[in-house]
């Protein structure tokens, strides 16, 4: 991984963009953090123990509430919240 | 009176519900001291000055009429700019939001305005959140108001910076690995992370939702419980949030001596730390032996794991929160007109900055298939076990004393092309954020060249009280509140 093509695919991945000037530069610095990373790899994890005593701080998915539905902003508060391009009352987006 | 700045919020309420000065005259010269103080530090991104001068207007009459006021009643408050106001930008320091203006109040801020609060601008900080030094900011670093050469701290440099400055008295920060402690050490003053579901995130732009939290940042105990009281609880808009009542109150000194509380020190984080760091630190830990504490050395074993596990979980959550920035719904002015859809985001979340570029970059690696299994999953099976080993030294000990920050605060611009040294420095603050649990920093001293010093406190879940508590006695001993910087 983190090599110069390695990184243009993850940009594409990412919807990123990174100037070829600066690609080698990216490279190293992804490579030096993934290595970092690696320290978890000196870890082995017995699971069963792992998941044994975890608590969970989230709730259970019978507590969440309902979900409703809220009012649409866009019509009612135009001022503040829209959309970057508009045009005869549809939004500008690029071509799919 | 020219020195209202120096004055705390609790001070300041008091005097204005007293009507011995009124909330106008005094926001006036708290103006005043931001458009002086903030050319140097630069912690403010955007400034709500007629709208809080109305509001003040408004809490003098509430009290002229002899009307019920809040308990934050003319204190003025400023929030990170990651935390949505209603009517103001809400930039998160991104080239990305520059023109993004906040159609709704987060639900902290609501709080803070049911308490008559004045909500005065907006902060600098790292861009989203991502950094700890508060340079990777497009409008520029904040600098530390001890020495403007050095940096903040971060993400919430703009947050601890203008506390410390006297610029306000109190300010909200997000802590996702740090963020509200580590700057809070830097600058001298208090930074609380609260337990992971006690204040709700609704109305915070996400970088990392499992580990982030809305905290304040305050000069003195006496400002932190009522910020507390106000910003805690359940709410409707995040799920995460608890139902648990909570009310935070300052006790006595000599009720709080009587409970003998039980102290874990973490020695070998405090021995990896710069010799004046630790220093400083022992001593605390002597003043807390002299009161009867029990105090005990402990460790978490698995900590030399935690800071991967740490950027595993917080960029693999970054990749996919921004990836809803794609400048249709939120950014700036570039037409997507003649553009073909992949090409036009591409070319529009070039405006990251590079930070920010490089976590999402790491974020998609990690979870991408293949890797998905060796790097995040495996980094949640690690957080699993880390949080289960807090569980199990909680049964023992009260809190946890520790560093906030191993190093002390550095010139601005020595590490920001180093990230694995940058994310060294959260090698001590992510563990409350990987276990949810609430941890305190507070101002321990100064290093012989006059930089800030803090360490830091965690308690168990729900258990801010004890953080509190602590709190009030260290000030009571050092009274650092009285510590300003000359600016």
């Amino acid at each position: 991984m983190s090599t110069v093509d390695d990184i243009k695919k993850l940009c594409n991945l990412s919807r990123l963009e990174i100037p070829d000037t600066e690609i080698e530069n990216t490279s190293n610095k992804i490579k030096e953090i993934l290595t970092f990373f690696d320290k978890i790899d000196e870890l082995k994890i017995d699971d069963k123990k792992t998941f044994e005593k975890y608590e969970k701080l989230e709730k259970a998915l019978d507590e969440l509430r309902e979900d409703t539905l809220n009012k649409d902003i866009t019509k009612s508060d135009k001022k503040h919240f829209k959309f970057l391009y508009e045009k005869n009352g549809y939004i500008i987006g690029p071509r799919i | 009176m020219s020195d209202f700045y120096k004055l705390s919020g609790y001070q300041i309420s008091k005097k204005i519900k007293n009507q011995e000065v009124s909330a106008e005259e005094y926001i006036n010269s708290m103006i005043d001291r931001i458009d002086k103080v903030d050319t140097m530090v630069n912690s403010f991104i955007s400034k709500n000055y007629i709208k809080v001068i109305e509001k003040a207007k408004a809490v003098d009459r509430k009290i002229k009429n002899k009307e019920k006021t809040g308990v934050l009643a003319g204190i003025p408050i400023a929030i990170k700019d990651n935390i949505s106001v209603s009517g103001l930008k809400t930039t998160c320091a991104s080239k990305m939001l520059s023109d993004y203006v906040s159609p709704y109040d987060a639900t902290v801020i609501s709080k803070l305005e049911d308490q008559d609060a004045l909500i005065i601008g907006k902060l600098n900080m790292d861009e989203f959140g991502m950094g700890s030094t508060s340079e990777f900011s497009s409008f520029g670093p904040v600098r530390n108001p001890w020495n403007l050469n050095y940096v903040s701290g971060g993400s919430s440099g703009g947050s601890a910076a203008s506390v410390a400055s006297m610029q306000v008295p109190i300010s909200l920060g997000s802590d996702t690995g740090g963020s509200i402690r580590c700057p809070s050490s830097f600058c001298s003053v208090i930074g609380l992370k609260p337990t992971y579901g006690t204040v709700s995130r609704s109305g915070l732009v996400s970088y990392s939702n499992s580990l982030e939290q809305i905290g304040p940042i305050v000069r003195t105990v006496h400002d932190l419980v009522p910020i507390l009281n106000t910003i805690c609880g359940e709410d409707y808009n995040d799920n995460t949030t608890v139902n648990h009542k909570l009310q935070f109150q300052i006790n006595s000194i000599d009720s709080i001596l009587k409970k003998r509380y039980k102290v874990g020190i973490l020695t070998e984080l405090i021995e990896n730390s710069e010799k004046e760091i630790s220093n400083i630190i022992y001593k605390k830990i002597d003043l807390l032996k002299e009161i009867g504490c029990t105090v005990e050395e402990t460790k978490i074993d698995f900590s030399n794991f935690a800071l991967a596990t740490y950027y595993i979980i917080a960029t693999a959550e970054a990749s996919s929160n921004l990836s809803r920035f794609d400048n249709i719904r939120y950014g700036f002015n570039h037409s997507p007109e003649g553009y073909e859809w992949n090409s036009y985001f591409s070319k529009v979340r070039s405006n990251f900055g590079d930070e920010v570029k490089r976590r999402i970059l790491i974020g998609s690696y990690v979870l991408s298939a293949g890797y998905y299994g060796k790097y995040y999953l495996k980094a949640q099976k690690i957080r699993s076990v880390i949080k289960d080993e807090f569980i199990q030294l909680f049964k023992n000990y009260d809190v946890l004393l520790l560093p906030t920050v191993p190093i002390l605060p550095f010139k601005i611009g020595e590490k920001i092309s180093k990230p694995i040294e940058l994310y060294y420095m959260d090698i001590c603050t992510i563990l409350a954020n990987l276990s949810g649990l609430p941890a305190i920093s507070i101002p321990a001293g100064f290093n012989k060249d006059g930089l800030p010093i803090g360490f830091q406190l965690m308690a168990n879940s729900f258990e801010e009280q004890k953080l509190i508590d602590l709190v009030t006695f260290f000030e009571s001993i050092d009274k650092f509140s009285e510590w300003n910087p000359q600016i």
